[in-house]
């Protein structure tokens, strides 16, 4: 999981597709900033037929207040994802509250809110660069990779926007976190706009615009820290919908006897891209960056192997994957990516089936010896776990007043291990197995549980585990050697981001959209060829 | 105030949990609310009516020829099972509640598993009142029911099959007050805030101008 890389199944990945496919195009009907960068804009897209608008706050920020965790109250610019576009009474009602972000209160016209912090060292540059007639210093593009930085992006509901149930029969929004994505889309294109309109301001006669392949290395940043990690516990069905959609994506390729020239020679060029791109992939911390090295040494191994002989051979992607055990994970995984990108045709249908509709369900019929049997087969990985040991409960997930900042404490140091979160599914697996091995296994569940409620929701999530290979996280996640970093790469992977940035164990920074189409390429567009971007400056 | 289904389902599941009731049981009444919201039945009201006893012990007795008797039924920790036990328990072809404190929430219950599963869901009240519950309606024939009264409920297959459920899709509308009530109740999961929590407890620093 901590060593996962975005794929063409990637929700950035699916939404651009379908901005092509729809030939969607995105105006500007309202741009009202002052001199400063700071006031209003709207950016419209039509897409499947309905129109969707970003509305944004671009407003002054003191230094001091610019933080990108959940407790921050203010934001140097603020967003939302309005269903139509806002007629005027909408958008006071919008300025009234969307800079307030949580301490605001929205409706079910509102499918998206969202909020983002200057890179300060960066922007100014870019301002002072184009205002001179200058592009930016490449390293500096190249360091950073974005002008923003997300620090939340809200669906589903939250503070009085829309229940996700109102557009998930909208095909264009159906898929995982297509409004949230659309709504990141729209905010890199704003703050390239936004970078622009500085520079202009400052010096109209020698401003010069942004260069397209700078313009095009400017993703958008997002930070993000545990949150992410009792998400993925919670939804579990998702979960496992997203890896098997990968795995059988990468059966589908694995099966593939003979590899065409054209996918020969993508794959060659995609090696060559994906070198370049780790090449430029540099972080601080110390294990990501150790990992980074060796993989640098094993894609030049890779690069020296896959030989357009080898791959006229049979099966060839299926001996890649298994030549690739002998790398690293990073190389392992980086690899997997790589094998699926030419082969949109054959697996990008995977991506309708990304969805969970269902929730996890209770089967009450069924009986506590049945469910025995499945926490055998499919929980052993939580048996075997000595909860006796030392370290194997050191840590327990809360959620802070504050906010409800999700937050990590150490049992027994850190006060509010009685609010503890249920992540503990390896240790509650073993109480459920406990309990269930001292009642009659004909015993149906549902009086099982009418006897003991306490494991309701955990016999839910074994169950599931019947029909669902991937709904289990298989790790202690409150021991001593749980890294919750891995949870949050592993989702974010998933979302398309790339140059996973770790400022602790706990909270990483990542790029979104870099190499990702502008505005200006969907209408008549066709290219998705954006996995893995490498910076190139120079025409 | 309007809220959203999201944050119905979420709220009194914490709110549940919040009360000491286990997790299982408060996504239960989580979805509960949302299925009698979409029946414009107030699914908060009859959730917090319920919860805010607490945990307790289900108090059953089985007769032995397949009826069952859940006595002074708390809703919020027995009425899961009352469901499960009679579409998933052989022995069980119906129950018997003695001073049930939220049949409303009884009614969501049952609302969400016959939507699920196809079912449908006869409560018999002892004032004479009917209650039929599918997965699309409820139904209320006769007298009006009665809070205070017992209830013999049973269940069967409904031939119609599945059915889809209303969903108020621009939210509900929540009494204010009975709302901060559901909230204090779920932010007794939350750790109080302190200077040490918030600059270890998360990985990341408090001010980013990079």
């Amino acid at each position: 999981m901590g060593s996962a890389f975005p794929t063409r199944l990637s929700f950035m990945r699916v939404l651009t597709r379908r901005l092509f496919a729809d030939n969607a195009e995105v105006t500007c009907p309202i741009w009202e900033l002052n001199d400063e960068g700071y006031g209003r804009a709207v950016y419209s897209i039509r897409l499947g037929g309905n129109t969707y608008s970003l509305v944004v706050f671009s407003t002054e920020l003191e230094p001091g207040k610019r933080s990108d965790r959940v407790i921050a109250e203010a934001w140097d610019a603020s967003f939302v994802l309005f269903d139509g576009m806002p007629s005027n009474e909408d958008m006071h009602r919008l300025e009234a509250n969307v800079p307030k972000q949580e301490a605001g209160r929205f409706e079910a016209s509102e499918l998206v809110l969202s909020r983002a912090n200057k890179s300060v060292r960066l922007f100014a540059h870019v301002v002072d660069r184009l205002s001179t007639g200058q592009q930016p210093d490449g390293d500096m593009i190249g360091t950073t990779g974005y002008l923003m930085r997300t620090t939340a992006v809200y669906g589903n509901g939250k503070l009085g926007i829309a229940d996700r149930r109102v557009i998930a029969d909208r095909p264009e929004l159906a898929g995982p976190f297509q409004a949230e994505m659309l709504t990141v889309w729209l905010i890199r294109g704003f703050t390239h706009d936004l970078v622009e309109h500085n520079a202009k301001i400052r010096n109209r006669e020698k401003y010069t615009p942004l260069a397209y392949a700078v313009k095009k290395n400017l993703g958008i940043g997002n930070s993000t820290g545990l949150g992410m990690a009792p998400f993925l516990i919670k939804h579990a069905l998702l979960l496992n919908n997203w890896v098997t959609a990968r795995e059988v994506a990468l059966a589908r390729v694995r099966a593939v006897g003979r590899a065409d020239n054209s996918a020969i020679d993508r794959i060659k060029q995609l090696i060559v891209r994906a070198r370049q791109h780790v090449e430029q992939w540099n972080v601080e911390d110390q294990r990501q960056m150790d990992r980074i090295r060796i993989l640098r040494a094993e894609l030049r191994e890779v690069e020296l192997l896959v030989t357009p002989g080898w791959l006229e051979q049979p099966e060839p992607w299926d001996r890649l994957i298994n030549t690739s055990q002998r790398w690293s994970l990073e190389c392992q995984e980086l690899i997997v990516a790589l094998v699926l990108e030419p082969y949109g045709e054959l697996i990008d249908d995977l991506s309708e089936q990304m969805v969970d509709t269902s929730g996890l369900r209770l089967d009450p019929a069924m009986t506590v010896g049945e469910l025995n049997g499945l926490l055998k087969e499919h929980y052993k990985w939580a048996l075997d776990i000595n909860f006796n040991q030392p370290g194997a409960e050191k840590y327990f997930w809360y959620t802070s007043l504050e906010k409800l900042e999700p937050r990590l404490g150490v049992r027994g140091k850190d006060p509010g291990d009685e609010c503890e979160m249920p992540l503990d599914i390896a240790r509650l697996v073993g109480a459920l197995y406990q309990a269930a091995g001292r009642v009659e296994p004909e015993q149906s569940l549902a009086m099982f549980l009418t006897r003991h409620p306490q494991y309701r929701s955990l016999v839910r999530r074994v169950q599931a585990s019947k029909h669902h290979s991937y709904s289990e996280i298989c790790d202690n996640l409150i021991g001593a050697d749980c890294m919750p970093l891995d949870i949050l790469r592993f989702k974010l992977s998933f979302f398309g981001a790339s140059k996973c940035d770790p400022k602790s164990n706990l909270w990483t920074r990542i790029n979104m959209y870099q190499g990702a189409p502008l505005f200006e390429e969907i209408v008549n567009g066709d290219s998705d060829d954006w996995w893995l971007p490498v910076l190139r400056l120079q025409p | 105030m309007r809220l959203t289904l999201y944050e119905i389902e979420t709220t009194l599941c914490k709110a549940s949990t919040g009360a000491g009731l286990p997790l299982g049981l408060g996504e239960d009444i989580g979805s509960a609310a949302i299925w009698l919201a979409g029946q414009n039945c107030d699914g908060v009201a009859a959730a917090l009516e319920s919860i805010q006893a607490g945990m307790s012990k289900v108090k059953m007795s089985d007769t032995g020829n397949g009826v069952m008797i859940f006595s002074d039924a708390c809703i919020a920790v027995s009425g899961p099972s009352i469901v499960d036990l009679l579409i998933g328990d052989q022995s069980c072809t119906e129950i018997h509640l003695c001073k049930p404190d939220s049949v409303m929430l009884l009614f969501g219950f049952a609302g969400v598993v016959a939507n699920r599963y196809g079912y449908l869901f006869q409560f018999d009240f002892s004032n004479g009142a009917n209650v039929q519950v599918s997965g699309d309606k409820v139904v209320e024939t006769g007298e009006m029911h009665d809070l205070c009264s017992d209830v013999v409920v049973k269940s069967c297959i409904d031939q119609k099959g599945l059915a889809v459920a209303p969903m108020p899709a621009a939210g509900v509308d929540v009494d204010d007050e009975l709302w901060c009530e559901v909230l204090a109740l779920a932010a007794k999961n939350c750790v109080p805030e302190s200077d040490a929590s918030r600059v270890a407890g998360a990985g990341a620093g408090l001010t980013d101008n990079d």
